[in-house]
């Protein structure tokens, strides 16, 4: 068990090492992140200057929404999990992985956590460069809710863990991958509510969304962090967890049919 | 000029043929435009409906925005944006030197050799969509606006190519720009999501001035709906030349920079 987690350690290091090697990315990436706040304060500042609340939502609330959920954005790294299968498949490189001593899931997803450390210290730095030039208090919520914030954020990330493995695998064998990842990519940024909150769509929507998980992922945590009402937590960690097993379950089926039976290994 | 239109013209129609040879790449590119448009729609729809405008910027004008901002990326796709997707990707495997040796404009080579006729769905749409924000808007469209919006398209066009071919040319100096790609991403969602004339303050003049990437589909759909204004149109002139100047010179200088991959 020990030398299983000092295995993934190493993973977890080199893949630090690696992500921090191309500080000029690092640098365009945190720029990156600061043109979605700008595209949030401008569109925003615009409709808050007719009227002060819009969804429950003061402006202030908005663009707190919009800085936790590029930060949750930043944190989730397990995209990385599907385009690396899926570009290490096209290129018949993905054999190695099924060669090496280690959980291919595990090891993709240790990768996604050093990726994600990075940009946590970038957050932190971020958050204390905020605190200096504007002293605004953008989580005004107790320590409990941030506690169940948490607790979502991490079980979000590990139902995106199983998804985008499932999404990596089904690449090796179904999918022009790099459309299908567009794809997936433009539709999981709307659902999840990382364009908009997802509280500005009619009811009817918003109650089939629930069902799902993707609402709990980012739109929820960022929804109680700003709000500070936790009245349906336990349903929204009840959804996850059961979202959880189910991709958990599909991902093992999925791996067994693809790798186990079907896959070449000479990429496309 | 003649030569260079006429490499254009076989370039596209190589690749036409190619296209039409693969009809499931064909599609599935289709799909993925068809997803970012309709994500899109979906995002001005529920901000609509909490609100009745923004800024100046009522739900239809939103929906011509919409369009000009399809139509013009999804030209640009179908003609430029793929060839010059490429160019990171040329110099670190030094194919970029099968181009430049050729008796030709190399830019205009890489850019129009990546012809891609999916994008012809969205081109469809977008217009589609423009027709329909009209027609809702209940708005009586003269030969002015058309051709107005006609010239202005084209150049908004060619400072598309301008900005896409800039951050290229950054891959002479650098192994790996995906970083800088990431930005120039966001850029261009900032731009699709958000007029330009909605930025405030300092945003406004980064924008709108220094990456005019907040002109591309503001200033046509601007000049359409009816604010035909002269400024307007010599600002647009001006940053599109500025640019296109700056670009000439950035590739030129990146070239003599240039030193093949293997040394």
């Amino acid at each position: 068990m020990r030398s299983k987690f000092y295995k993934y350690c190493s993973v977890i290091h080199a893949s630090m090492k690696v992500e921090a090697q191309y500080r000029v990315n690092i640098f365009f990436n945190i720029f990156a992140g600061i043109i979605r706040i700008i595209f949030a304060y401008s569109l925003w500042s615009t409709i808050y200057s007719t009227r002060s609340v819009v969804n429950g939502y003061t402006f202030k609330m908005m663009i707190s929404y919009y800085l936790i959920v590029l930060a949750i954005g930043m944190i989730d790294k397990t995209e990385f999990m599907a385009n690396s299968i899926s570009n290490e498949g096209q290129q018949g490189g993905f054999s190695k992985y099924l060669l090496m001593p280690v959980n291919v899931k595990n090891y993709f997803f240790a990768t996604s956590i050093g990726k994600s450390i990075i940009s946590g210290f970038i957050i932190v730095l971020g958050v204390v460069v905020l605190k200096i030039l504007y002293p605004i208090e953008i989580l005004s919520c107790g320590y409990r809710t941030r506690v169940k914030a948490l607790v979502l954020i991490t079980f979000g990330i590990l139902v995106m863990r199983e998804l985008h493995y499932v999404i990596g695998i089904l690449t090796l064998k179904y999918f022009n991958s790099s459309v299908f990842m567009m794809i997936k990519e433009n539709i999981l940024l709307l659902l999840v509510g990382g364009l908009v909150p997802l509280n500005v769509f009619p009811d009817g929507v918003q109650a089939i969304m629930k069902i799902f998980p993707f609402y709990y992922m980012v739109y929820y945590p960022s929804h109680i962090l700003i709000t500070d009402q936790v009245e349906s937590w336990i349903f929204a960690v009840v959804t996850l967890a059961i979202w959880y097993v189910i991709f958990h379950l599909l991902s093992g089926i999925i791996t067994k049919k693809v790798i186990g039976m079907g896959y070449g290994g000479i990429g496309l | 000029m003649k030569k260079s239109v006429s490499l254009v013209k076989e370039l596209v129609l190589i690749k036409l043929k190619r296209q039409l040879f693969y009809k499931e790449v064909f599609w599935m590119s289709g799909i993925v435009n068809l997803s970012l448009f309709l994500v899109q729609l979906c995002f001005f729809s529920a901000i609509y409906g909490e609100i009745e405008m923004i800024g100046t910027w009522k739900r239809y004008q939103m929906l011509f925005f919409i369009g000009t901002y399809n139509l013009i990326t999804n030209v640009g796709m179908m003609f430029y944006y793929f060839g010059l997707l490429r160019i990171p990707q040329l110099i670190k495997s030094g194919k970029l030197d099968l181009y430049l040796i050729k008796p030709c404009n190399p830019v205009l080579y890489i850019a129009f050799g990546e012809f891609d006729f999916s994008s012809i769905t969205m081109v469809i749409m977008s217009i589609v969509t423009m027709i329909y924000s009209i027609c809702i808007g209940e708005y009586t469209v003269t030969i002015e606006n058309i051709v107005a919006f006609a010239f202005m398209f084209i150049l908004m066009l060619i400072l598309y190519f301008d900005l896409l071919l800039m951050v290229r040319c950054v891959s002479f100096y650098m192994l790996d720009i995906s970083g800088l790609e990431n930005l120039e991403w966001s850029l261009t969602e900032l731009a699709m999501k958000l007029p330009g004339n909605l930025f405030v303050g300092v945003f406004r003049v980064i924008l709108c001035l220094l990456v005019p990437y907040g002109l591309l589909s503001t200033i046509p759909s601007q000049i359409f709906w009816g604010n035909i204004d002269c400024k307007m149109f010599i600002y647009a002139v001006i940053v599109t030349a500025v640019f296109s100047c700056m670009t000439f010179l950035f590739w030129k200088k990146s070239m003599k920079y240039y030193r093949s991959a293997s040394s």
